[in-house]
């Protein structure tokens, strides 16, 4: 019961102030005063209380989408332990990465709903870089499940990787903080801040949403920021020994903290890529997280039995002779990043080509 | 056991209910029978799956080729032939309403007798216990389909789809009987429990059969006809091959090659489980493409197909690498892949069949707003659309989860690093399909549903009749039951897949997700999400408009995406894989400056079919015309062929022992 209070609590209070901490460290480092840290409450205050416009042509999925959206990761984080604390609900990596496809889907839909052309502009990106993003996620969580011998999140976290650690968390690292900053529709991928509707990807998905419908849309987009952030947390916390409760819940409020801080460094000294130029970049995530798989594979020595009983029941056979021809070819031909690097394709080529549609942005 | 007293009452029992099903003509009357049938079907297969195994066989005069038509009543065909029937009830309701927009325009007088037929075969194929029976039943269900594909044969593009459709049936009866006879050779017996053939012996007639069974089961590179055949064929019939007859293939696969082996060669797995991944990519990437709705469905069976030989693949390599586990827990994965797509597939196709009915066309360049017109068959597509796509609390989602954990399984448990390794990529690689599966149904119900009417007839469309509408929730409602229920599914496909592991603990142990208390989460925060809005609405209510108007009067329809704006970007990423470009074309004086006119013009090049299939099609076309010169009508030539062939076999006969 405590378990769920909190992790409600934190849920709901946290992430506004997450968004606003993050937006007066980025205003800071850009020589600016910035709005206060509490502004995003009120924010969704007002937008709450004010009313919103539809448009004549949407349907029932353009009302309900927000809610549904917000409903997937509300569940992600209490299911996800993302402050360290046991989380109430059972989580999994799948579960995980399923419910926030589903909260894309429904998004992606409401912004069709109302035919205009900049929803299906980002609804569109969103999805292309939902295909670059999420493989590179799926991997690198993948191979700390493997390691640990359970998609179980909270087995997962757990566990401690051996010696392999030094390599392992730093390309596992990387591929997250890729894929979790492509997956926020942050920099170097998307600009929450900008102000051109045709370069935008995500802010392009919500721009019809207004009123009520936004503030839930606000506020889910914040929820989504501390959990991806607090999974990150958990698996750098796998590089330590064992913390005691309260401790690991302390590191992780300041890693999320921290991990905020990171995106407003990287939002002021970097600028948005080009939109044919991240495929190149999630490459690198993509890569990251095979060559962690590919360490956890070579590991030689077997994997610790899980500790949860809800762990599934694999077991390992005891010197069974592996039959070298059974082996499985990999599959290189799709997720061979440099056949993404390709798709980036030089800058000069690109600036000189003729433009079509929605792609010399 | 041989014929008994119980066996002859169900055959009876077929008999008849397959007579009254010929006779009928009215619409109404054969669709009850059909869903008798099929709920008849569903209970027996679920008898079947608690029941011991056992063999039937038909008493003297019916036999073939020295050996009796031979029935297996076991777990695995109790499986398929509920899967079969369920597929089959779910339908049941919505064929009267299709059926009479169809009378319209083509001759149904032979779809109900070619439909029982098509059932009462592919339940003989799931239960054939030898090669004859099997290929007998096999050949029945190929036939009898084709006669479904071309209902509306006044078509010229239905009958060259059907034709192809043929071509395919005859290029995969042919190597499955090649694999099956040369099984013959080698073991000396037709019936299959009878074969035990491992290593080099059992390589050639598995390949064989797998080429048999991959052409029907639309398995990457034999997957052209069911794009070709799918749009084609009516829609109820549509649902029904690709829920349930693809599917009739991967159980003879399961059969033949898990349950247990009778041709086991390490290659093989590794074969199943290869062509399974590329069939999942190359069949949602080729999805995402298409612009009429039923190809876009048919490519997506080739991608769902290609998660369960994933699945069989998996069950295959790792009882191979002695993981009976995980090889058990794959095999499950897949089977319940199998009844989750089979669900999931029939309601796409009936849905897509009632935009049909009600506006006269599936392409998705004309498609578009029906969500007003339709809500039934809206809310329809999208349930079927999110479950498709894996989205919890559906029932894709519990057969996708669980296709995960077997290639986890197969990844910790493994002892050498290629397979480990190739595992967890293998779960990247669904991950990737997943995403895309994702971005090809936001495209498929966004385009079709949502946004402006394009035409008048789209502003017009009527919603579809109450059976066909009742059809799509029921089988919307199973998505959502199987999905919640997915433990139960799980023990109840225990006995199927029990003897991989006979002593491993409970499948249902594998299940860690709590999926009631997650659905019930979801739905309450939905729910208190959408009070909190209903609340605010009443205090200031939200006024519904024209946006983006800007002065210059409401937007039109042109300005919205398309079905190829949207997938645009997603196409140019993997572009290499389909030449995948696009021609812009600027008319005027000054085009630079005014232009008058801008046409865009995507245009791909399907490299299989145009550089594989196309050139053994016309080279077998130039081979047969040079035969036919053989039957102008000389009497020397047919005299000359003849005694070459008599030749050409005398010096063989001589030859093999």
């Amino acid at each position: 019961m405590i378990g769920w209070a909190l992790y409600l609590a934190y849920t709901l209070l946290l992430p506004p102030l997450l968004i606003g901490l993050l937006r007066k460290l980025k205003s800071r480092l850009q020589g600016r005063q910035g709005p206060p840290v509490w502004q995003v409450y009120r924010d969704l205050a007002k937008l709450a209380r004010k009313g919103e416009t539809i448009s004549e042509t949407t349907t029932w999925v353009f009302a309900a989408a927000p809610s549904v959206a917000l409903g997937c990761v509300l569940v992600c984080a209490l299911s996800v332990p993302w402050l360290g604390l046991p989380a109430p609900l059972h989580g999994d990596v799948f579960l995980l990465v399923y419910l926030l496809a589903l909260g894309k889907f429904a998004m992606s839909l409401a912004a069709l709903d109302p035919g205009t052309t900049f929803g299906a502009l980002g609804a569109s990106r969103e999805a292309a870089v939902g295909v670059l993003a999420e493989p590179a996620l799926v991997l690198a969580l993948a191979a700390l499940a493997v390691q640990a011998g359970s998609s179980d999140l909270a087995v997962l976290f757990a566990s401690r990787p051996g010696a392999e650690l030094g390599t392992l968390l730093p390309l596992v690292g990387t591929a997250l903080w890729l894929s979790i900053t492509a997956e926020l529709a942050r920099m170097p991928v998307d600009d929450p801040t900008t102000h051109l509707e045709l370069t935008m990807i995500h802010e392009a998905l919500i721009l019809e949403n207004s009123g009520r419908n936004l503030a839930l849309v606000e506020l889910g987009a914040g929820i989504k920021l501390a959990v991806l952030f607090g999974l990150l947390a958990q698996v750098l916390l796998m590089g330590t020994p064992a913390l005691a409760p309260w401790a690991a819940h302390a590191t992780s409020l300041a890693l999320i903290v921290g991990a905020c801080a990171v995106v407003a460094f990287i939002e002021t000294v970097m600028v948005r890529l080009r939109w044919r130029r991240i495929p190149a970049l999630m490459a690198f995530g993509l890569t990251a997280a095979t060559m962690a798989c590919l360490i956890v594979a070579l590991k030689s020595e077997a994997p610790s039995p899980a500790p949860d009983r809800h762990a599934p029941a694999w077991h390992r056979p005891s010197a069974q002779p592996s039959d070298e021809t059974t082996a499985i070819p990999p599959q290189r031909s799709g997720l061979r990043p440099d056949a993404t690097l390709e798709r980036g394709g030089p800058a000069r080529a690109v600036l000189f080509a003729p433009r079509s549609g929605a792609e010399h942005v | 056991m041989t014929f008994g007293l119980p066996a002859l009452l169900v055959a009876g029992a077929v008999l008849a209910w397959g007579l009254l099903l010929s006779g009928g003509r009215a619409h109404r009357r054969s669709a009850l029978l059909l869903l008798s049938g099929g709920c008849a079907a569903l209970i027996g297969g679920v008898l079947l799956m608690a029941a011991a195994p056992s063999d039937v066989y038909l008493a003297a005069p019916f036999s073939l080729g020295g050996s009796p038509f031979a029935f297996r009543l076991d777990p695995l065909a109790g499986w398929f032939v509920a899967v079969i029937g369920l597929v089959a009830a779910g339908t049941a309701p919505y064929q009267p309403g299709y059926l009479r927009h169809l009378t319209r325009h083509a001759e149904t007088r032979a779809y109900w007798p070619s439909l029982g037929l098509l059932l009462v075969s592919m339940v003989g194929v799931v239960l054939a216990a030898n090669a004859p029976t099997f290929l007998v039943a096999w050949e029945v269900m190929s036939l009898s389909s084709f006669a479904l594909v071309a209902t509306d044969g006044r078509t010229p593009a239905v009958r060259s789809a059907a034709l192809v459709y043929l071509g395919a049936t005859r290029v995969g009866t042919a190597a499955l009987m090649g694999g099956f006879l040369w099984a013959h050779a080698q073991s000396g017996s037709w019936t299959f429990s009878d074969w035990h053939l491992s290593g080099a012996a059992a390589l050639g007639p598995g390949l064989l059969v797998l080429l048999g069974l991959g052409v029907k089961a639309g398995m990457w590179p034999f997957h052209l006809w069911l794009p070709i055949a799918h749009p084609a064929a009516p829609s109820p019939v549509s649902a029904l091959m690709s829920g349930v007859m693809v599917k009739v293939a991967v159980y003879a696969l399961v059969r033949l090659f898990v349950l247990p082996a009778a041709f086991s060669h390490p290659a093989l797995g590794v074969t199943v489980l290869v062509l399974g991944a590329v069939s999942a990519f190359w069949g949602v990437l080729f999805a995402l493409l298409q612009d009429d709705l039923k190809r876009l469905l048919a490519y997506c069976t080739v991608e769902n197909v290609g998660l369960i030989l994933v699945g069989v693949g998996l069950a295959m390599v790792a009882s191979g690498l002695g993981l009976p586990v995980a090889a058990r827990l794959a095999l499950a994965a897949a089977l319940f892949h199998v009844l989750s797509h089979a669900v999931v597939k029939a309601l796409l196709f009936l849905a897509a069949g009632a935009m049909d009915v009600a506006t006269g066309t599936r392409d998705l360049r004309l498609l578009s707003g029906l969500g007003r017109r339709l809500p039934t068959t809206f809310a329809c597509f999208v349930a079927g659309s999110a479950a498709i796509c894996a989205l919890p609390p559906l029932s894709g989602f519990a057969s996708e989860w669980l296709l995960y954990q077997s290639a986890l399984g197969l990844a910790v448990g493994g002892s050498a690093p290629l397979p480990r390794f190739a595992a967890m990529l293998l779960v990247g690689w669904i991950a990737l399909a997943g995403v895309l599966a994702l971005a090809c149904f936001v495209k498929a119900t966004g385009i079709a549903f949502l946004g402006r009417p394009r035409s008048a007839e789209m502003a017009e469309a009527v919603e579809v009749g109450r059976g066909m509408r009742i059809a799509q929730i029921g089988l919307a409602a199973v998505c959502l039951l199987l999905g919640l229920g997915a433990p139960w599914v799980l023990a109840a496909l225990e006995p199927v897949v029990a003897p991989l592991a006979p002593a491993a603990a409970a499948l249902t142990t594998v299940w860690t997700l709590p999926m009631g208390s997650l659905a019930a989460v979801l739905a309450l925060t939905v729910a208190a999400a959408w009070c909190l809005r209903r609340t605010a609405d009443l205090a200031q209510p939200s006024r519904t408009y024209i946006t983006w108007e800007c002065g210059f009067g409401d937007l039109g329809p042109r300005m919205q995406a398309t079905a190829g704006s949207f997938a645009q970007p997603l196409l140019r990423l993997f572009g290499n894989l389909m030449r995948y470009a696009v021609t812009r074309r600027v008319e005027g004086d000054r085009a630079d400056l005014f232009p008058r006119r801008i046409t865009v013009v995507p245009s791909t090049d399907p490299i299989l079919g145009a550089h594989v299939y196309r050139p053994a099609v016309q080279f077998i076309d130039r081979c047969g015309r040079w035969i036919a010169r053989c039957q102008a009508g000389s009497i020397h030539a047919y005299l000359t062929a003849m005694l070459v062939v008599l030749l050409l076999l005398l010096v063989v006969g001589r030859m093999v022992p």
